[in-house]
């Protein structure tokens, strides 16, 4: 693939473009994510969501100039380009590293999760895995199985999201209110947060070559970008409005607590229902991610099948996974390394875009 | 078939077999499920207590006969309730289903803390099962034989479940509801209060928690206020009465309840607004309801009129009894001056100046005057 689009790689239609980056976003994270909002932030945790979504939105930015400029190179060419070889390389390998941490992340986090609520008479290395198998072979496919994967969990994620709805006419707004109420200073901190739970969003940076409407990448980038802080937001709101600020940050899983409230006819318990259909959700994010950092490494490696990377790769996924232990350890090891990958993502893409707008365009 | 397809298939069967190594699987004949459990707390001196956890299981037989057993035993801790339960119990159980959680009294007025912790970090329980507090032992409620019932944890969850229809009771009283009432600021905990008489299990007022302790129990005729002025959209009968002869009744259901609060210097002030609507169900009053709108008009009075006498009556018995903000009003006044303040809102709504506005409006009047 050497990064760029040839002729052989089939293009991406601008739904599964737009879907892929919703999905990469999208995963596990989202039923933790008003705890560590909601903690920081109190009642205003929804705002501070609202405000993180700038992160994913300077994202696609970032991707529109530099694609602007560089239509069919991915910025794994443009970053050995300007930094020279070796230094490009190197910031090539962290960026790859990112997304081997966010796919072990997002499964180390299923993982606690499954065995928490259903699956608590398996072993972490069990489910660990068995999972890394699936997504190593859906990783190791084309981007259009990616693609079509997205499409399909796309709708998923809508519909499983929106259930809580009824979860509206049980509380009251009084556990919204007042508004801004915590100050600004908490409601930045808060943002900081939510950032981090919008990571994922820099897989758009690798994708771009492959999508065949260049003319629709923004407007289809930005419609999904979009969508997923619509989404943040209302999973932030819904919790918070149904437990009240002081009960969210108790729960390791907010989230589904809010989930426990949907009553169904004959089903006996909804959250069941609902963490058994999202790991379709997890798996796909998970899947994304893996693939993301497969065809970056697949850059280093001179000719190597993707297969065979991907077995190479698979026992790291495993161990890493095994390593962040349960839910706690995972989340303090989450809050030391994210700050830090977050701060090297935002400088590796500006640099480069920075770059792009002195040393100019595609002949440069 | 192709190579692929047997590939599949033996990837399969193998991963199957590796999850299933190491398990002991139990079919569900030979497990028993909880239907309804019970905490219960004995006090043997000061720093000394045993812990009582009875659970009421029922136990499916191959030839389709369901028992329903009653499991106690005691402990220091409610781990060591769970080991000697092992103990004498033949069975694996599962949670789940479980329909009440029925605390004792005296378990309530210790604090409902390690049950809340037992039952919040346990994924697996029915977050939407009932709870009540109950008088004397939660042991001799779940043992109860309830005719036509084939265990009693089923029957007081219909008992709490239909106690809306009459009564202006909630169907706030989840597990779910105590565990986001707790710990929130300007909420208590109120919970149904249930009684052993000579005909039954019944419900018998409501018990008033402040933090996770229970402070004051209320009796029916006080939890029918207290629930008409802390809920949206209950149902009730109430009653204008002259003699035995001379009455009106009206089943009411009421609306979303507003709450406005203000602050003078450092005294607050509420106005709730409570809109009764609802059917005359019974009438040797108002000779001519039906037909003289001023009659009715009359009626929507002295019935506001009495309701709102009732309403401030209790909040009397509220601020100089209970000493508690039984009514969430501390809740609408965090809303609006401000959350994580440190102020005490039981103080603060107890000291403050509750007004209540009724309205009536009748919308049905049966089928006839007879």
């Amino acid at each position: 693939m050497e990064g760029s689009a040839n002729k052989k790689q089939s293009y991406l239609s601008v739904s599964q473009f737009a879907l892929i980056i919703f999905g990469s976003i999208v995963g596990v994270g989202i039923l933790s994510l008003p705890n560590g909002v909601v903690k920081v932030a109190h009642q205003d945790g929804w705002i501070s969501t609202l405000v993180g979504g700038v992160y994913p939105l300077y994202v696609v930015m970032i991707a529109r100039y530099i694609s602007k400029k560089f239509p069919n190179d991915s910025i794994l060419i443009l970053s050995k380009k300007y930094f020279g070889r070796l230094l490009g390389s190197i910031f090539n390998l962290v960026f790859a590293t990112y997304f081997i941490y966010i796919a072990s992340m997002i499964a180390s986090s299923y993982t606690n999760l499954m065995r928490n609520y259903i699956v608590g008479f398996l072993t972490p290395f069990k489910i660990i895995a068995i999972l890394f198998i699936c997504i190593m072979y859906a990783a190791s496919g084309d981007l259009k199985v990616i693609g079509r994967i997205n499409e399909v969990s796309f709708y998923l994620t809508i519909l499983l999201l929106l259930s809580p709805i009824v979860a509206l006419r049980l509380s009251s707004m009084s556990n919204i209110f007042p508004v801004f109420g915590s100050g600004f200073s908490t409601i930045v901190k808060g943002s900081v947060e939510s950032t981090f739970g919008y990571s994922g969003a820099e897989i758009i940076l690798l994708i771009y070559p492959f999508l065949k409407e260049k003319n629709k990448m923004l407007i289809s980038s930005l419609i999904s970008v979009t969508l997923v802080i619509v989404i943040y937001v209302w999973s932030v709101f819904i919790t918070t409005y149904y437990l009240g600020p002081d009960i969210v940050s108790k729960s390791y899983w907010s989230l589904l607590l809010v989930m426990g409230s949907v009553t169904i006819t004959v089903v006996n318990n909804y959250k069941y229902i609902f963490m058994f259909l999202w790991s379709l959700i997890a798996f796909k994010s998970m899947s994304i991610n893996g693939y993301a950092s497969i065809h970056i490494l697949k850059d280093f490696t001179n000719k190597m099948e993707i297969k065979k990377i991907c077995f190479l790769m698979y026992p790291l996924f495993v161990y890493l996974t095994l390593k962040y232990g349960n839910e706690t350890s995972r989340q303090s090891i989450g809050n030391i390394v994210m700050p830090c990958y977050i701060i090297f993502n935002l400088l590796y893409m500006t640099v480069i875009a920075v770059f792009i707008f002195f040393k100019g365009g595609a002949k440069a | 078939m192709n190579k692929k397809s047997y590939f599949i298939i033996i990837i399969g069967i193998v991963i199957y077999i590796f999850i299933i190594l190491g398990q002991n699987r139990v079919p569900i004949e030979e497990v028993a499920i909880i239907s309804g459990i019970g905490y219960d707390i004995e006090r043997k001196g000061e720093d000394m207590m045993e812990y009582s956890i009875p659970i009421s299981a029922n136990v499916y037989k191959p030839s389709g006969l369901q028992v329903n057993l009653l499991f106690k035993d005691q402990g220091q801790s409610l781990g060591e309730v769970i080991q000697k339960r092992q103990e004498s119990m033949n069975q694996k159980f599962v949670q789940g289903h479980e329909r009440v959680v029925l605390v004792s009294e005296d378990y309530a007025r210790y604090g409902l803390k390690t049950l809340i912790e037992d039952r919040f970090r346990n994924a697996e329980v029915n977050d939407i099962a009932y709870m009540a507090v109950c008088k004397g032992k939660s042991e001799d409620y779940l043992k109860y034989k309830v005719v036509g019932y084939s265990n009693s944890s089923e029957y007081i969850e219909r008992l709490i479940e239909a106690s809306v229809n009459y009564n202006f009771f909630s169907d706030n009283f989840k597990q779910i509801d105590a565990f986001v009432r707790i710990g929130a600021e300007g909420r208590n905990l109120m919970l149904p209060y249930i009684e052993i008489t000579e005909e039954g299990i019944e419900i018998s007022g409501m018990a008033i928690f402040k933090g996770d302790k229970l402070i004051k129990l209320a009796n029916i005729k006080d939890s029918r206020m207290l629930n008409l002025l802390s809920n949206d959209n209950v149902k009730g009968t109430i009653s204008l009465q002259k003699s035995p002869k001379v009455y009106i009744d009206f089943d009411a259901k009421t609306e979303r309840r507003k709450v406005e609060c203000y602050k003078q210097g450092d005294k607050y002030r509420f106005n709730i607004d409570l809109n009764l609507i609802g059917a005359v169900i019974n009438n040797e009053m108002y000779v001519d309801i039906l037909k003289d709108i001023n009659q009715k008009k009359e009626f929507e009075k002295d019935m506001a009129d009495s309701v709102e006498k009732q309403c401030n009556d209790f909040i009397k018995i509220m601020k100089n009894d209970f000493k508690i903000d039984c009514l969430s009003l501390g809740r609408e006044a965090a809303a609006k001056y401000g959350r994580q303040k440190v102020i005490d809102w039981n103080e603060v709504v107890c000291n403050a100046d509750i007004k209540v506005n009724v309205k009536v409006k009748v919308d049905l009047q049966g089928r006839g005057d007879y």
